[in-house]
């Protein structure tokens, strides 16, 4: 089977140097018609742009340059082109595996510890009240974070001991921003930072427990979801005792049956479902605009474009 | 336009160019598809292969799944028995209804992923060691023996899933577990605990089949 294909193939350029040889030839004859001969300007320029000479040079042109391109050597890869291109930079091996997804726990570990190390201390940003809660989830996180470095070195990947970057840039920083306000956005600060604070803590460990309750079903062996959704277990408490403090008991332990019209700041509640979600959750944070209307902020569980992949380099 | 001219006077030999250049286009589409036909005759590279998880449960992963559920309809009975007694005050019947409910729903949930009929069983072995925590009178003890039982849960749930290969029965069991270990820091709460050591850890030992 291989050599009869072969041999097709053979018989195929064979041909197909014939046609070119014959067809460069015919090329030469016209071009040299064209430009060589005794024709006034008028006529040269007639023959250029004639329709049928246009179509004849037009069609032969890229007949030719199709037939390099499908002729050329494997140095050249792609789709045939005719004119001038940047050289084609190929993407990075993006495949999300097990290594991905224990970097993309341990970003999102330093996301965490790096909105707390900013909040730790400054009663202005997080209620006395809630200081000792913040210190010890900090704590947690540091402790997940190394959990999850060390899972990923015993893969053989490279240890991630950054914040993750899409959530850093599209997350943390915009709702830092909204929270003490932003010149560089003209963000005016939130008229109640203390609820903001929390409100977004509640947030950031809710969607930590959920990538972990996520990556249960993505992880490939059974000690790795272990180890993961042990921590994921974890954060979840820590989303409850915020969930608590900041709605109040028992208020805040779950929704009521009749939930009625959606407030403006969403309530939250210590077991927000008989099952645990994997939806993502609305945040708001931030003063409202001048028509009194504050927008949610979606908080997703991380998707291909959150992942830490293998080919990407720390930059903290 | 003057056929006649020079320029025109070409013509001759232009609709066999064309023809040509036609056929030149022709063979070159043609060659990488005979260049894929000659690829796809070679033998496929046997080494990359790679398997994932299965969706459906094992045969070890239904035994697991069906313990689960014993230990799911264990607690529906438990908080059943509480919710008859006097130690739960009306503000808080709301919580434990919901607790109760999910714990169902998750017997109901792991027997439908195993396709075993009703009626369901209990795991009697729990039942028995704490239904006498669950028949107190001060809310406060009914709490705590609440949250041992959801501890219990979230350990045994947690030992399960280092062992499950199906995927199906990995995240059924996960989606349950990040709720129980939410229950056990509301009535941790409830029993008075406001320790964070006491909301935070689980020392629970985990249940197993044998054991029971």
């Amino acid at each position: 089977m291989n050599d009869l294909n072969n041999a097709e193939l053979r018989r195929a350029l064979r041909d197909m140097g014939a046609t070119a040889q014959s067809d460069h030839r015919a090329m030469r004859t016209s071009l040299r018609a064209l430009f060589d001969s005794d024709a006034t300007a008028d006529q040269r320029r007639a023959a250029l742009v004639g329709r049928r000479r246009f179509l004849t040079i037009g069609g032969l042109s890229v007949a030719t340059a199709t037939v390099i391109a499908a002729c050329g050597g494997t140095d050249s890869p792609g789709a045939a082109r005719v004119g001038l291109a940047p050289t084609r930079t190929d993407l990075p091996d993006a495949s999300p595996n097990d290594i991905v997804y224990l970097r993309t726990a341990s970003s999102i570990e330093y996301s965490a510890i790096a909105v707390y190390d900013l909040v730790i201390g400054n009663t202005d940003l997080l209620a006395a009240e809630l200081q000792d809660a913040a210190k010890r989830f900090r704590d947690d996180h540091v402790e997940h974070a190394t959990i999850f470095e060390d899972l990923t070195k015993d893969l053989g990947g490279e240890a991630w001991t950054c914040g993750n970057p899409r959530i850093d840039r599209f997350l943390v920083a915009p709702v830092i921003g909204m929270i003490v306000g932003d010149e560089a956005t003209d963000t005016p600060p939130s008229d109640d930072p203390q609820r903001d604070t929390a409100a977004f803590a509640h947030a950031l460990e809710n969607l930590a427990g959920e990538t972990y309750q996520m990556f249960v079903g993505l992880l490939s062996e059974p000690a790795l979801r272990k180890t993961t959704i042990q921590v994921g277990a974890a954060e979840v408490r820590h989303a409850a005792i915020l969930a608590m403090a900041i709605t109040g008991t028992p208020e805040g332990y779950v929704p009521p049956a009749d939930a009625g019209e959606p407030p403006v700041f969403p309530v939250a509640y210590a077991i927000p479902s008989q099952f645990g979600s994997l939806s993502g959750q609305q945040l708001v944070v931030g003063a409202a605009d001048e028509l009194g209307v504050r927008r949610p902020i979606s908080v997703d569980t991380p998707s291909n474009n959150t992942f830490v992949f293998e080919y990407m380099t720390p930059e903290c | 336009m003057d056929m006649d001219s020079p320029a025109s006077s070409m013509d001759g030999g232009l609709r066999r160019r064309l023809i040509g250049a036609g056929m030149l286009g022709l063979a070159g589409a043609l060659l990488p598809s005979l260049a894929s036909q000659a690829g796809a005759s070679a033998p496929p590279d046997e080494s990359t292969t790679t398997t994932a998880p299965p969706r459906r449960p094992t045969t070890d992963d239904a035994a697991m799944l069906a313990f689960g559920r014993e230990v799911e309809l264990a607690a529906v009975s438990l908080y059943d028995t509480a919710l008859r007694g006097d130690a739960i005050p009306e503000e808080l019947r709301p919580t434990f209804q919901f607790i109760r409910q999910s714990h169902l729903s998750y017997g109901q949930s792991l027997g439908a992923l195993l396709g075993q009929p009703a009626p369901p069983a209990p795991l009697a072995s729990l039942v028995e060691e704490y239904r006498s925590a669950f028949e107190v009178s001060d809310i406060e003890e009914l709490a705590a023996a609440g949250a041992t039982l959801e501890n219990i849960a979230v350990a045994t749930h947690t030992e399960m899933l280092g062992e499950l290969v199906g995927i199906n029965g990995a995240t059924l069991i996960a989606s349950i577990l990040v709720i129980e270990s939410r229950n056990a820091a509301v009535l941790t709460n409830i029993a008075g605990g406001a320790d964070l050591d006491a909301l935070l850890l689980n020392d629970a030992e985990p249940l197993t089949a044998e054991k029971g």
